[in-house]
């Protein structure tokens, strides 16, 4: 999604939370210089000075409800949203969040929640929108890397023990600590082709794997399936399979390739049209702002030219060299040279 | 040169059929030769849908067996699999979108898939489908183009028309079909309307199914089957479409609307990239955040000036927009290049011709099952069903569920399934 260029006031956006979040704020944006202050050992104070010392315009919170009223004045920013990324029960983080956000309080001004709320509780709030956990795209491969047969288990989401014995049968897995690092979950997604994934609950809701999973170009093959309002197409661009299906499902991808190939790449295009960081956050402080005062907003934007260019007519050139050295890039050879003359599309 | 399009249902309104109408007959100006390839004889019903239909040569494909093309172009992806049948130098496909994601039926997206296993020349109309084709087809020559804006049938006004009163909200597309999002449309309104919301709501429609829609109370104004060249009269009543289509190749309506100096809300949908622009010409919303659709509506309803800077943005894009003429000459010309070039992929008939064949006999295996009611390819129920499903059938093997029933009799158990049924059917 394209969006309008920010006022220039909106010049240092933050983003404040725990490391684990990291990988769901962009590590740059072409509208705004961004920057993320991890929290550590629950020490916030540290994190908002920071914040605070880089001279942030506007500042976006992950888990607004860890901060007290008190904390949450101190964020730094004419802008301040708070980011709440999974399904909230507690009367008590509710209550504080009535108490630490509104446009007559000196706290968030807005909240985002991960989807439509459910309790009249909730609805209160003041939300601006519905925000599931977006990835940034940016960091992961240009391209899923097709030849990748490697099969990767988390283990707070993992196969039964008889899936899992015949999953092995047909090639290498590894299996995902749930205490691994962010850096280690990203290494694992990496080197792996496919994601099999057990859960009782819809995907992604508590667990941001399975879309980070499809922004690294894996097959993602599911018993559950994600949200229907995500609009996330199953057997488009994942697959649900029953428990008992998996091996034959795996055996049937790895024996046609090219009828799941196509999955691989349309999930990863979805990451990047609904859930990139860098545009979801982007829209976030756009509407933000337009809905905080729509007459102030529309007195700051600076005229644009239209978003078209003269017609191109790109030709792919089949006289390519095939890259031996690095088989697995394919898809991301492809598009990184094709969209460098359509970046030149103003935007 | 020659130029074949294989095409599926031309006689009725499309924006696929659009597409493929303005290439061939602006190729014709052009001095080339343009060919319709149908699957059989055509009943063209008058008035027709689009002026330029009856002046193309039609071909049944049985006819056109026995002719050589030197360019011999798939369409609609079921036409992919009669490629074979026509004598062509270079065997392309005129892709428009990813058509696996019109069907629910496993068996015709997998069908869908194998379209692009062959190295043909794609040409295709939006940057998403380059990537999705040039990933999976790297062997495939691509040519990108972006489809034109109609000038003949979509004139630029000078200036937004200026209105009084309520906002006036254009629903577009047919209601029949899922992935279009008409009925989710109209529920949308109808929740604008219950919150207060103030606006008037028509509906422009190839086939409204004969329904009558009603937005708060309200008959919803219905424009159905007009004909291409009267549609931009419908565009220029509204200030605002709505138009929550869950798939679309260039997404061509939102264009439409902005050159007669309206606006859109639509989804983050495949091809709002080409030119759309949130908070500048448009308002887009991610399918999970439509609830910001109504404060969307409140906004434009209230906010005429925030209204006004999008819909003139919006024209600006429009009048700076490629039209078909541009679009063709660009066709026109990368055709030109392979043809002087020499380049052919001829030597893919028998591939397709074996792949036509294999596609026939699935077809026919997946009719037959089907009849014999024991397909378990038939998607009966959704993913949402299927996880119920397979929660029931976890439940039904657990422990207590099975000592329970070994100490029911067969007898009973019969007569219970069987009053359940009778009662659930």
């Amino acid at each position: 999604m394209r969006v309008h260029p920010p006022p220039s006031t909106l010049q240092r956006v933050a983003f404040v939370g725990e490391p684990a979040f990291e990988p769901h704020v962009p590590v740059q944006a072409a509208w705004a210089e961004v920057r993320y202050f991890p929290v550590t050992d629950g020490q916030w104070e540290a994190a908002l000075d920071a914040a605070q010392a880089w001279g942030a315009n506007a500042t976006l919170v992950f888990r607004p409800q860890d901060l007290t009223p008190e904390l949450a004045a101190r964020v730094p920013g004419a802008m301040r949203i708070g980011v709440i990324p999974a399904p909230l029960f507690s009367a008590e983080e509710i209550e504080r969040l009535a108490r630490s956000s509104g446009p007559d309080v000196q706290g968030f001004r807005w909240l985002t929640y991960l989807e439509t709320p459910a309790s009249p509780e909730l609805a209160r709030l003041p939300l601006l929108q519905t925000l599931p956990l977006p990835v940034d795209t940016a960091r992961c491969p240009a391209g899923p890397r097709l030849e990748v047969r490697r099969m990767l288990v988390a283990d707070w989401a993992s196969p039964t023990p008889e899936a899992m014995e015949h999953l092995r049968k047909l090639g290498p897995v590894d299996v995902l600590s749930s205490h691994a690092t962010t850096e280690e979950m990203i290494q694992a997604l990496e080197k792996a082709g496919t994601l099999v994934y057990a859960s009782r609950d819809l995907m992604g809701r508590f667990d941001p794997l399975p879309l980070l999973a499809m922004a690294h170009g894996l097959l993602v093959i599911a018993d559950t399936v994600f949200p229907g309002e995500w609009n996330i197409e199953p057997e488009d661009e994942f697959l649900y399979r029953p428990d008992g299906q998996w091996a034959r499902s795996l055996d049937e991808v790895f024996r046609m390739p090219v009828s799941f190939r196509a999955v691989r790449i349309r999930a990863w295009q979805k990451m990047r049209e609904a859930f990139d960081a860098s545009a979801c956050f982007q829209r976030v402080l756009h509407d933000a702002h337009l809905f905080a005062d729509p007459v102030a907003h529309l007195a700051s934007l600076t005229s644009t030219r239209p978003p078209v260019a003269t017609p191109v007519a790109v030709e792919s050139a089949s006289a390519r060299a095939p890259e031996p050295s690095a088989p697995e890039a394919l898809g991301a050879e492809k598009v990184t040279r094709l969209t460098r003359p359509l970046a030149a599309v103003p935007n | 040169m020659k130029i074949g399009f294989l095409v599926g249902d031309i006689a009725n309104i499309s924006g696929g059929s659009n597409v493929i109408l303005e290439y061939a007959s602006r190729l014709q100006d052009l001095g080339h030769e343009a060919v319709l390839i149908t699957p059989g004889p055509v009943k063209l019903t008058y008035p027709l849908w689009h002026p330029r239909l009856a002046d193309l040569p039609r071909r049944s494909l049985a006819e056109a067996e026995g002719e050589s093309f030197d360019f011999a172009l798939a369409t609609w992806w079921i036409t992919f699999y009669d490629l074979w049948r026509v004598n062509a130098r270079v065997y392309g496909y005129l892709n428009q979108s990813l058509e696996s994601r019109f069907h629910a039926e496993r068996h015709y997206k997998l069908l869908n898939r194998q379209t692009y296993s062959l190295p043909l020349l794609f040409v295709t109309e939006a940057k998403w489908l380059v990537e999705f084709i040039q990933t999976l087809q790297p062997e495939g020559r691509t040519l990108y183009v972006q489809n034109g804006l109609s000038r003949d049938h979509f004139p630029c006004v000078q200036a937004p028309p200026k209105r009084d009163g309520k906002l006036r909200v254009l629903v577009e597309g047919p209601w029949g079909v899922g992935f279009k999002g008409v009925p989710e449309t109209f529920e949308v309104l109808e929740l604008a309307a219950e919150q207060g919301v103030q606006f008037e709501t028509g509906w422009l429609a190839s086939s409204s199914g004969g329904q009558k829609p009603t937005v708060g109370g309200q008959p919803v104004q219905v424009h159905e089957r007009i004909p291409i060249n009267q549609v931009h009269q419908v565009y220029g009543q509204y200030d605002v479409l709505l138009k929550l289509s869950r798939v679309e190749g260039m997404f061509g309506p939102p264009l439409e609307m902005f050159s007669q100096g309206g606006t859109a809300i639509t989804y983050t949908v495949t091809g709002t990239d080409e030119y759309m622009v949130h908070g500048q010409n448009s308002l887009m919303v991610e399918p999970y955040n439509h609830r910001q659709i109504v404060q969307f509506l409140r906004l434009l309803s209230t906010q005429p000036a925030y209204l006004a800077h999008l819909r003139e943005n919006a024209l600006a894009t429009a009048k700076a927009f490629t039209d078909w003429e541009s679009s063709t000459r660009q066709v026109a010309s990368g055709l030109e290049a392979l043809h002087a070039e020499g380049w052919t992929n001829t030597h893919l008939r028998p591939a397709l011709a074996a792949m036509s064949t294999m596609h026939g006999h699935w077809l026919d295996d997946v009719w037959r099952a089907e009849r014999g009611g024991h397909s378990p390819l038939h998607p009966y129920v959704g993913p949402g069903e299927q996880v119920l499903l397979e929660r029931y059938r976890q439940f039904k093997k657990s422990r207590p569920v099975r000592a329970l029933q070994k100490l029911v009799s067969d007898d009973l158990k019969k007569s219970l399934r069987a009053r359940f049924t009778r009662v659930l059917s």
